[in-house]
C-alpha cells in the first residue's frame, strides 16, 4: 500500500485514507468560448501522462478532507514530495539536492 | 515451420516429441521495412499476420521492448465478448467475436477459444434496467444477449449465492452465450507463428526510443535500442506506452496508463462453468483450464507504469468475489499481478490514422483489449494498407475528442469491461 | 442500544450513551471565537483534541472541529455560536444524531481495531482523534488512552462495524 504524506495533516498515512484525483496544475481556461475547438480538447482530453515524474492532485477523503498535489514517480510509484494546493510545482532539482 | 495436424502430433509423439522445430524465428532488425508495428502483443502480432495474409504486404516488422506477448496479452483475464452499449461498440467487438470464432484453424493453432459464456449480474434496480437496456440494444444491432432471471442464473452458475439476504443480492443477470475465454498467451504465439510463416519479422528485446519524421512531417522510422530502421509507415500498438512513443512524434494523446490487477487462485476441480461479472462489486472471474480461478477487477486509481498495483484492490476484489461466491471463502490465492492499460475519457478505443502522414496507432482499449484482439489487428492491417479507417473503426478516430463525437461506453459500462 | 455488544476479558466493546455533537467549520485565524462561544480553547493542529468538564473537542481538519458535549448543553452551544456569527462567519452542524459512539476499552483494544483500521495505531497518542476508515466505512477515531479507543460512525455505516467488531472480538477470545 502507498504511504501518503498529507501536508495539511503533516503525517504520514495509508493510501485507503486518500482519493487520486488527476493530473494537477491543469487551469481551467478562463474564457472557453473564446478558445479553439483544439484548446477546448486539449484542456479536457490531453493529459501529460508522463513515465516518469507526475504531477497530480490527491485527496485526503477519509481524512481532513483537503485536495492537496503530489510529485510521484510513475514507474516506481515512490512519492518525492506532496505539497499545498494552490503552491507551484516543487524544482525537482532543488528536492533531489536536498536528499 | 511444422503444420500442426493429427498425423505431425502422431509423429511427434512416437520420437518422444524431440524433433518439433521452432514455430517463428528470433529475427534481427533489417535496415527498412515497409511497415513497422510497435508493439508484439495480440494486437500488433495479429496486425502483422492480417497486413501479410490480406493486403499481401510482407515486409513488416513487428518492435517488441521485452518479450512477445509478454505486455497485457499475457497478464489479462482473457474475457472474450461482444455486448457493448452503443452501435459503434457493438459492431467492432462482435466483429472480433466473428474472427475469434474461427482462428484456431485459421492459424492451424489451438488458441483454446472456449464458448463458455459471459454472465453480468445485476444486484439492484439500477443494474437491472441498465442491463436489460444493454440487451435490447444488442438485439437491434444483432448481438447475442439476453435476460436471466435469478433462478436461471443460480443454474446457470451453481456456485453462486443467489440469497436474496445477500448483502448485494441477485436480481437477475445479462448472458452471453457466445461470449467466452481463449488462451492469452496462444493467441500472440498462434498470430506471430502464422506471421512469421508469411515473412514478418518479430523484433523482440528491442525498446523503440522515439519515431523519427522527416521534413516534410512524415514518418521515416524508429529509433530502437538496436539503431534506426526506416519505414514509411508505423504503426503503433503499445498499451499503457502508446503515449510516451506518440509524444516522440509529437501526438500528444488524449490517454492515461493505469495498472490492472489480475490475480489466480490454488488450481481446484473444474467448479466454475463460466465468466461472471459483477459491476457493483467490482469484480470478475472464471476458471482456466489448469484449475485456478481466474479473478480481475478494476484499475488501481492513480496513473503508474509500474505493472504492480496495490493491494488495497486486490482485498476490495476478492471482498467481492466472497460476498458473490461464499463457497471460495477458504480458497487460497497463488499469485497476482498487474498490466498497464490505457484509458480514453470515453472509455473506448482509438483505431485509425493521426495528423502525421505514416503514423497509425491503435491504442485507448482500457481494460477490455484482449477480447478485441483479431477485431483490432484485423482494421489495423486494413487501416495501415489502405490508409483509410475501415467502417468498422472509422468513428474511433482520435479527431472525436475535438469533434465531442464520443462513444461514451464509460458511462454505459460504469466500471470494468 | 446502550448495552455493551460484545465482551471479554481483553476487550469490552459497547455502544455509548448519546452526546451533543455538532460539526465546526470556521478559518483558523477565527479560533478564538469559536473557543469563547464554545468555552474550551479550541486545538490548532489536526489530529489534538481537548477537554474540560464534559466539552471536549477535537480537530479534523484545517478549518474544521467535532464538538461533544452533554445532550443537555446543546440548545445552549448552538445559542452562543448564533450569537458569534454576527462578528464571525462559521458553519456550525449539529450531527448528534448521525453517528453512533462504539467504545472500545481494553488491553487489547488497539489489536482489534487494527482488523478494520488501516492506521498505524502505535503511533496515534491519548488524547488525539482523526477521521479514518474501518473497513470501508469512514469513522471519526479518537483515542482517550492507551488501551481506550471511541469509534464514531455513521448510523447507516453502524450495522456493518458493528458486525465486524463482534466476529473480531470472537475471533480475538478464541485465540485466533
Amino acid at each position: 500500500m502507498l504511504l501518503i504524506h498529507c501536508p495539511y495533516c503533516d503525517d504520514t498515512l495509508p493510501e485507503l485514507e486518500f482519493a487520486y484525483a488527476g493530473e494537477a496544475h491543469i487551469a481551467r481556461p478562463a474564457d472557453p468560448s473564446k478558445l479553439t475547438d483544439e484548446e477546448w480538447r486539449d484542456f479536457l482530453f490531453i493529459r501529460s501522462n508522463p513515465r516518469g515524474l507526475h504531477a497530480e492532485r490527491w485527496r485526503h477523503i477519509n481524512g481532513c478532507g483537503r485536495f492537496f498535489n503530489a510529485l510521484r514517480d510513475t514507474v516506481s510509484d515512490r512519492f518525492l514530495t506532496t505539497y499545498k494546493a494552490g503552491q507551484p510545482r516543487p524544482d525537482v532539482t532543488k528536492l533531489e539536492a536536498a536528499e | 515451420m511444422t503444420h500442426f495436424s493429427a498425423l505431425s502430433l502422431l509423429k511427434n509423439a512416437l520420437t518422444g516429441n524431440k524433433n518439433w522445430t521452432e514455430q517463428w524465428p528470433d529475427a534481427q532488425p533489417k535496415k527498412e521495412y515497409d511497415v513497422i508495428i510497435v508493439g508484439a502483443g495480440g494486437h500488433g502480432l495479429g496486425a502483422a499476420y492480417y497486413l501479410a495474409k490480406e493486403h499481401g504486404i510482407t515486409n513488416v516488422a513487428v518492435i517488441e521492448k521485452g518479450w512477445l506477448g509478454g505486455g497485457n496479452t499475457g497478464r489479462n483475464t482473457t474475457i472474450i465478448r461482444s455486448n457493448y452499449l452503443y452501435d459503434e461498440s457493438a459492431k467492432l467487438y462482435d466483429h472480433a467475436l466473428d474472427l475469434w470464432d474461427n482462428l484456431s484453424t485459421e492459424l492451424n493453432y489451438n488458441i483454446m477459444y472456449s464458448k463458455r459464456g459471459v454472465m453480468m449480474l445485476a444486484h439492484n434496480v439500477h443494474d437491472v434496467q441498465s442491463f436489460q437496456r444493454h440487451i435490447h440494444s444488442n438485439r437491434l444491432n444483432g448481438v447475442d444477449n439476453r435476460w436471466l432471471s435469478t433462478a436461471e442464473a443460480k443454474a446457470f452458475c451453481p456456485p453462486l449465492n443467489d440469497s436474496p439476504n445477500a448483502r448485494y443480492p441477485v436480481m437477475g443477470a445479462a448472458l452471453q452465450m457466445r461470449a467466452g475465454t481463449a488462451r492469452h498467451d496462444a493467441v500472440a504465439w498462434g498470430y506471430a507463428r502464422a506471421a512469421a510463416k508469411r515473412g514478418v519479422d518479430i523484433i523482440q528485446n528491442c525498446p523503440v526510443i522515439s519515431i523519427r519524421r522527416g521534413a516534410d512531417g512524415s514518418v521515416e522510422g524508429v529509433e530502437t535500442a538496436k539503431g534506426f530502421i526506416r519505414a514509411k509507415k508505423v504503426a503503433v500498438s503499445a498499451a499503457g506506452h502508446t503515449s510516451v512513443i506518440m509524444q516522440s512524434a509529437g501526438v500528444r494523446m488524449p490517454l492515461e496508463s493505469f495498472p490492472l490487477q489480475a490475480l489466480v487462485s490454488e488450481p481446484i476441480k473444474p467448479i466454475f462453468p463460466c465468466v461472471v461479472m459483477s459491476n457493483t462489486v467490482h469484480a470478475y472471474i472464471s476458471q482456466s483450464d489448469k484449475g485456478e480461478l481466474v479473478i480481475g477487477s478494476g484499475t488501481d486509481q492513480y496513473v503508474s507504469y509500474s505493472q504492480r498495483g496495490g493491494l488495497p484492490l486486490i482485498e476490495h476484489t476478492v471482498a467481492a468475489i466472497c460476498e458473490v461466491f461464499p463457497i471460495f471463502n477458504r480458497m487460497r490465492m497463488l499469485r497476482k499481478w498487474g498490466g498497464i492499460v490505457d484509458v480514453t475519457p470515453d472509455r473506448s478505443a482509438i483505431l485509425g490514422k493521426t495528423p502525421v502522414k505514416g503514423l497509425y496507432v491503435n491504442c485507448g482499449w482500457g481494460t477490455g483489449g484482449f477480447k478485441a484482439t483479431p477485431g483490432a489487428a484485423h482494421l489495423l492491417a486494413w487501416t495501415v494498407a489502405n490508409d483509410e479507417p475501415h467502417k468498422l473503426n472509422a468513428p474511433f478516430t482520435l479527431e472525436r475528442f475535438t469533434t465531442g463525437r464520443l462513444i461514451d461506453e464509460a458511462a454505459a459500462a460504469a466500471v470494468a469491461h | 442500544m446502550n448495552a455493551p455488544v460484545k465482551s471479554f476479558d481483553g476487550i469490552t466493546v459497547s455502544v455509548q450513551p448519546p452526546v451533543a455533537r455538532l460539526n465546526l467549520r470556521i478559518a483558523p485565524a477565527d479560533l478564538a471565537a469559536a473557543s469563547a462561544a464554545f468555552g474550551l480553547p479550541l486545538p490548532g493542529k489536526i489530529g489534538q483534541g481537548a477537554a474540560k468538564g464534559d466539552h471536549a473537542a477535537w480537530c479534523l481538519g484545517p478549518d474544521e472541529w467535532l464538538l461533544h458535549a452533554a445532550e443537555a448543553d446543546q440548545a445552549a452551544i448552538t445559542a452562543a455560536f448564533a450569537k458569534a456569527r454576527a462578528t464571525t462567519p462559521h458553519s456550525l452542524t449539529v450531527i448528534s444524531d448521525r453517528e453512533i459512539t462504539i467504545a472500545i476499552v481494553g488491553p487489547r483494544a488497539q489489536e482489534l481495531l487494527s482488523v478494520g483500521c488501516p492506521l498505524d495505531l502505535a503511533r496515534m497518542a491519548p488524547g488525539t482523534a482523526k477521521r479514518t476508515l474501518f473497513d470501508s466505512a469512514q469513522v471519526v477515531l479518537i483515542r482517550d488512552a492507551d488501551d481506550g479507543f471511541r469509534i464514531e460512525v455513521w448510523r447507516s455505516f453502524f450495522p456493518h462495524v458493528s458486525e465486524l467488531l463482534d466476529i473480531a472480538t470472537r475471533e480475538l477470545a478464541a485465540g485466533l
